[in-house]
C-alpha cells in the first residue's frame, strides 16, 4: 500500500502532531479492515516492510475544537468552526509505501477456515475493492493498495521508541498495549501481544 | 524517540534538581534563630536596572489557578502584597496557600529548624515594612540563618511529593511510561513549561506535551490520561529541552519563526558542526569535502544506516503557538548521514569572493543576513539590515529552509531563489553570500557532482551566464574610464532591468563602452589597458551563441545564471588584479 502522505501520530505529541517514522500496527489493521473484514475473524499484523525512503513534510492548518454530542446534533446544533477555530501543526510522512504481513485469526463463531477469508481478501485486493477508502493514519491521507510485489525494503535500521500495539475496550474502560518498536533493515516486527500494564493507583 | 532523546540529554547534561527552574529574584527575606531581627533586602543590581539574582528554585507549571511554589515565590505569595493590577481577594488566597504549604512542610519534617522558624514567622511575627517600588510579581528568596531554604534536603523531599500530588491528577495512577518503558507513577499534566523567551512565537511559557482540549485526546479526554509519562521522564524532558534551547547548540536568529537545537549522541562532537551556524572553518570544511570526494562519507552513511549506528545526530526545531510548542522539524539520524548532507551543503555553497583567491564557505547567519535588504549609506559602507528588524524584508522561514538543506539534504524551495533574486533586483547588490545562496538553489544535493562551479567557469556557455559576465566587464570598463567617483554607474542604472532581461542593458552598455574605451585610450595612464579591455569584451560577446537567444523575460533559474556570471567575473577580475599587483611588487623588489 502506498500514498502521498501519512501521519501516524505519536501519543506523546498528539496535539501539535508528530508522526512515527513507520506505520503503526493499529493503522495497518485499519487499512486491512477497510478492505475486508467480517465479525468471524480479526487481523493480526506480524510485520511491516518499509519500501520507500522515510521523508517528512510539515503542514499547519485550521482545525475546530468544537464538539457536538449526538443529542445536541439531533437537536439541531452544528459545529461552529468560525467561533472555535485553532491552528495546529503536524510533522507528516511523505510518499510512503508499505508491505503488511498479517494473519487472519478466527473467532469462536467462525464457520469457514481462515484460508477462505484470506482468499476473499486477496480477490478484493486484486479487484481494488474496499468498504471505504483506507487511509494512512489520518483520513486526510488516503491510501492506495494493490497485490503484493517483491520489492526489497529500504536498508534503514533504527529504534522507534515505545509504539502503540493495540487498543482494548473492556468493561473497565479503554486499555492500551505497547511494544518497543524497531526498524531492522526496513522491516518492523510486531510481537504477538504488547506490553499491558494495568493502571494502578500510584 | 524525541522525548527519549530529550530525557537522555537531561540525564547526561542537566544538573538542575527535579521540578526546579531558574527564575529572577529581586528580594531576599532573612530570618534568624539566634534572635537577630528579620530583614528584607533588595537584590537589584546597583546600576538601577530591574535585574535581580537568577536562581534555580522549586517550581512547576502554574497556569490560571493559585499554586504556591516552595521556599521562594513572588511577593503576592510570600507577603500577600498586591498592587494596582491584582485582585485583593486573590492575593490573600495566594498568601494563605503559601503559608499553608510551609506549615505542611514543617508538619512533615518537624525536626527541620528552618521550617519551624518559618512557621513561627508567619504565625507570631509581623510582616516587614513594605519597601517602595515593590511589584506584586517580584520574586522573593527566603533564607534562615543565612542559608536559602530552597537548599534544605527536607524541602526538596517535600516538594517532590507535593508535585506528585499536584500533577498526578485526581486519582494518581501508575503504569507503563512511554518514554522509559518502565512501570512508574504517571503525570496527569507536564510539571514544567519552557520559558517563552526560548520559543519564538510563544506568547506564554510553552509546553511540548499537553492535551488541553477534549477534541485532541483519545476518546475525547483531556490531559495525559492516554499518554502515559512518568514523573521522572516528564521532569527530564522539560529540563532537557530547557537546557538545549538555552545552550550554545541553539540556532535562533531574531525575526525567524523557529529555534533549532542540535546535539550528538554516542560520539564526540565533530568540529565542523560547531562553526556551522556562525562561521565555518575553511580547513575543517576542506577536510570534510576531501572525505566526500574519496567516497568515505557515502560508505560510512550506508553502513551506519544499515546497522543502526549508535552515533546519532539529533536536531529539534521548535516554534511557539500561544502556550504550546510545535515541532517544526525533528531529526534523529546516524551522524555520518548528517555529515554527508553537510558535505553536500558546503560543496554546493562555496563561492569565490572579491577578496579571496579560493572559494570560501559561509555560516548560516551570513546567508540569512544576505536575504535581507541592503542599505546604502551616503559616505559610509553599505550593510544588510539587521536580522530581526521589520524592514529587513526577510522571509521568516528562510532559516528553516536552509537548515533542511544543510542537515536533511532537501533541495532549497523555489521561494528562496525567487526571494533572493527579488532582493538583488531591488537593492542592486550582488555579493558572495547572495551568489552562494543562488548557487545552493541551483544545485540539487542528491546529485553526485555540483552542477554549478564555485568560481568563474570559462567553458560555461549558458547565454544568461555570459550576459552576466559581459555586464560585469562593461562595469569594469566604465570604472577604468571614470574612476570610482561616478554618481550613477552603469550597474546602478541597468542592473535591475538586466536581471530580468539583460539584452537591452548590454546593448546600451556596448554603445556607452565606445566612449569609455576612447577616454581610456586618451588618458596616458590607462592607455595600455584599452586594447586588453576591448579584446576581452569582444571575446565575451563572441562566446554568446546567436542560435540560443534569450527569451523576453528570464525565468528564475536563468536569472540566477546571470547573477552568477556577473559575480564570478568580478571576483575573477579582482583575483587577476591581485596577481598583477603581486607580480609587479615582486619585479620591483627584484630590480631594487
Amino acid at each position: 500500500m502506498w500514498g502521498p502522505g501519512a501521519l501516524f501520530t505519536r501519543p506523546e505529541l498528539k496535539v501539535e502532531r508528530v508522526s512515527y517514522p513507520v506505520m503503526t500496527p493499529t493503522a495497518a489493521i485499519g487499512v486491512l479492515e477497510s478492505i475486508f473484514w467480517k465479525p468471524e475473524f480479526s487481523w493480526v499484523p506480524v510485520a511491516i516492510d518499509v519500501l520507500a525512503p522515510i521523508t517528512q513534510f510539515t503542514q499547519r492548518r485550521n482545525e475546530s475544537i468544537d464538539i457536538v454530542s449526538v443529542s445536541e446534533a439531533l437537536a439541531g446544533r452544528t459545529v461552529d468552526t468560525a467561533e472555535h477555530r485553532t491552528q495546529r501543526h503536524s510533522v507528516c510522512l511523505k510518499d510512503v509505501c508499505y508491505r503488511i504481513y498479517a494473519h487472519v485469526e478466527l473467532r469462536g463463531h467462525a464457520t469457514n477456515p481462515a484460508a477462505a477469508y484470506r482468499g476473499q481478501f486477496r480477490r478484493r485486493v486484486e479487484r481494488g475493492q474496499c468498504f471505504h477508502q483506507p487511509y494512512l493514519g489520518t483520513r486526510e491521507f488516503s491510501a492506495y493498495f494493490g497485490p503484493v510485489d517483491e520489492r526489497d525494503p529500504i536498508s534503514t535500521s533504527m529504534d522507534l521508541g515505545v509504539m502503540l500495539h493495540g487498543v482494548h475496550h473492556d468493561k473497565a474502560g479503554v486499555r492500551f498495549s505497547w511494544f518497543d518498536a524497531r526498524l531492522e533493515a526496513g522491516r518492523m516486527l510486531i510481537p504477538r501481544v504488547g506490553k499491558v500494564t494495568e493502571l494502578a493507583e500510584a | 524517540m524525541l522525548l527519549q532523546r530529550l530525557a537522555g540529554y537531561a540525564e547526561e547534561n542537566v544538573t538542575t534538581p527535579p521540578f526546579h527552574r531558574e527564575g529572577e529574584f529581586l528580594w531576599r527575606l532573612d530570618l534568624f534563630t539566634d534572635g537577630r531581627e528579620t530583614r528584607l533586602t533588595g537584590l537589584r543590581e546597583p546600576d538601577g536596572k530591574r535585574r535581580g539574582q537568577r536562581r534555580v528554585t522549586p517550581a512547576v507549571t502554574r497556569t490560571s489557578g493559585v499554586a504556591p511554589q516552595m521556599g521562594a515565590d513572588d511577593v503576592r505569595y510570600v507577603f500577600g502584597w498586591g498592587d494596582d493590577t491584582t485582585e485583593p481577594a486573590r492575593v490573600a488566597d495566594c498568601h494563605a496557600r503559601f503559608v499553608a504549604l510551609i506549615r505542611e512542610w514543617s508538619g512533615s519534617e518537624p525536626d527541620d529548624a528552618a521550617a519551624v522558624r518559618l512557621v513561627r514567622f508567619y504565625q507570631d511575627e509581623t510582616m516587614p515594612a513594605r519597601p517602595d517600588g515593590v511589584g506584586a510579581k517580584d520574586g522573593v528568596l527566603i533564607a534562615v540563618d543565612d542559608e536559602l531554604v530552597i537548599h534544605r534536603p527536607s524541602l526538596m523531599r517535600f516538594w517532590a511529593a507535593e508535585v506528585a500530588r499536584r500533577k498526578g491528577g485526581t486519582t494518581p495512577q501508575a503504569g507503563l511510561c512511554l518514554v522509559c518503558g518502565e512501570t512508574r507513577p504517571l503525570v496527569d499534566s507536564m510539571p514544567s513549561t519552557i520559558a517563552k523567551h526560548l520559543v519564538p512565537g510563544a506568547s506564554n511559557d510553552a509546553a511540548l506535551v499537553s492535551v488541553n482540549k477534549r477534541v485532541f485526546g483519545y476518546g475525547l479526554t483531556k490531559n495525559l490520561e492516554h499518554t502515559p509519562i512518568c514523573f521522572d521522564c516528564a521532569n527530564a524532558v522539560g529540563s532537557g529541552l530547557t537546557g538545549l534551547l538555552g545552550s550554545r547548540h541553539a540556532v535562533n536568529l531574531p525575526g525567524q519563526d523557529s529555534r533549532m537545537v542540535w546535539w550528538v549522541v554516542g560520539a564526540a562532537e565533530p568540529d565542523v558542526l560547531s562553526g556551522f551556524a556562525t562561521g565555518p572553518d575553511p580547513d575543517q570544511v576542506n577536510v570534510l569535502l576531501a572525505r566526500l570526494r574519496s567516497g568515505e562519507l557515502a560508505r560510512a552513511r550506508e553502513l551506519a544506516e544499515s546497522v543502526a549506528s549508535d552515533e546519532r545526530f539529533c536536531s529539534l526545531t521548535v516554534g511557539g503557538n500561544a502556550s504550546r510548542i510545535m515541532v517544526r522539524d525533528w531529526i534523529d539520524m546516524p551522524l555520518p548521514t548528517v555529515l554527508l548532507h553537510l558535505a553536500h551543503w558546503y560543496r554546493d555553497m562555496l563561492m569565490v569572493t572579491w577578496a579571496h583567491d579560493e572559494p570560501v564557505p559561509f555560516g548560516l547567519w551570513q546567508l540569512v543576513l544576505a536575504t535581507g535588504r541592503w542599505e546604502r549609506r551616503s559616505g559610509e559602507k553599505g550593510r544588510y539590515t539587521e536580522i530581526g528588524s521589520k524592514n529587513g524584508r526577510r522571509r521568516e522561514h528562510v532559516q528553516r529552509d536552509l537548515l533542511a538543506r544543510a542537515l536533511r539534504g532537501y533541495p532549497l524551495p523555489p521561494s528562496v531563489l525567487h526571494h533572493v533574486l527579488h532582493r538583488i533586483a531591488s537593492d542592486g547588490r550582488i555579493d558572495a553570500p547572495r551568489a552562494a545562496l543562488v548557487r545552493l538553489a541551483l544545485c540539487d544535493p542528491r546529485e553526485k557532482e555540483s552542477r554549478v562551479s564555485a568560481g568563474l567557469d570559462e567553458n560555461h556557455t549558458d547565454t544568461a551566464y555570459l550576459y552576466g559576465r559581459v555586464f560585469a566587464h562593461l562595469e569594469k570598463i566604465q570604472y577604468k574610464a571614470h574612476g570610482p567617483d561616478v554618481n550613477t554607474t552603469y550597474g546602478d542604472r541597468f542592473m535591475t532591468s538586466a536581471i530580468g532581461n539583460p539584452v537591452p542593458a548590454v546593448l546600451a552598455g556596448r554603445k556607452l563602452a565606445t566612449a569609455w574605451l576612447s577616454k581610456i585610450r586618451r588618458n596616458p595612464e590607462t592607455r595600455n589597458a584599452e586594447w586588453s579591455l576591448r579584446s576581452t569584451l569582444d571575446t565575451l560577446i563572441n562566446k554568446i551563441n546567436p542560435a540560443d537567444p534569450l527569451p523576453g523575460f528570464l525565468p528564475p533559474h536563468r536569472q540566477a545564471q546571470f547573477v552568477l556570471g556577473y559575480h564570478q567575473q568580478r571576483a575573477d577580475d579582482a583575483r587577476r588584479a591581485r596577481d598583477h599587483q603581486k607580480k609587479t611588487a615582486t619585479e620591483s623588489d627584484d630590480e631594487d
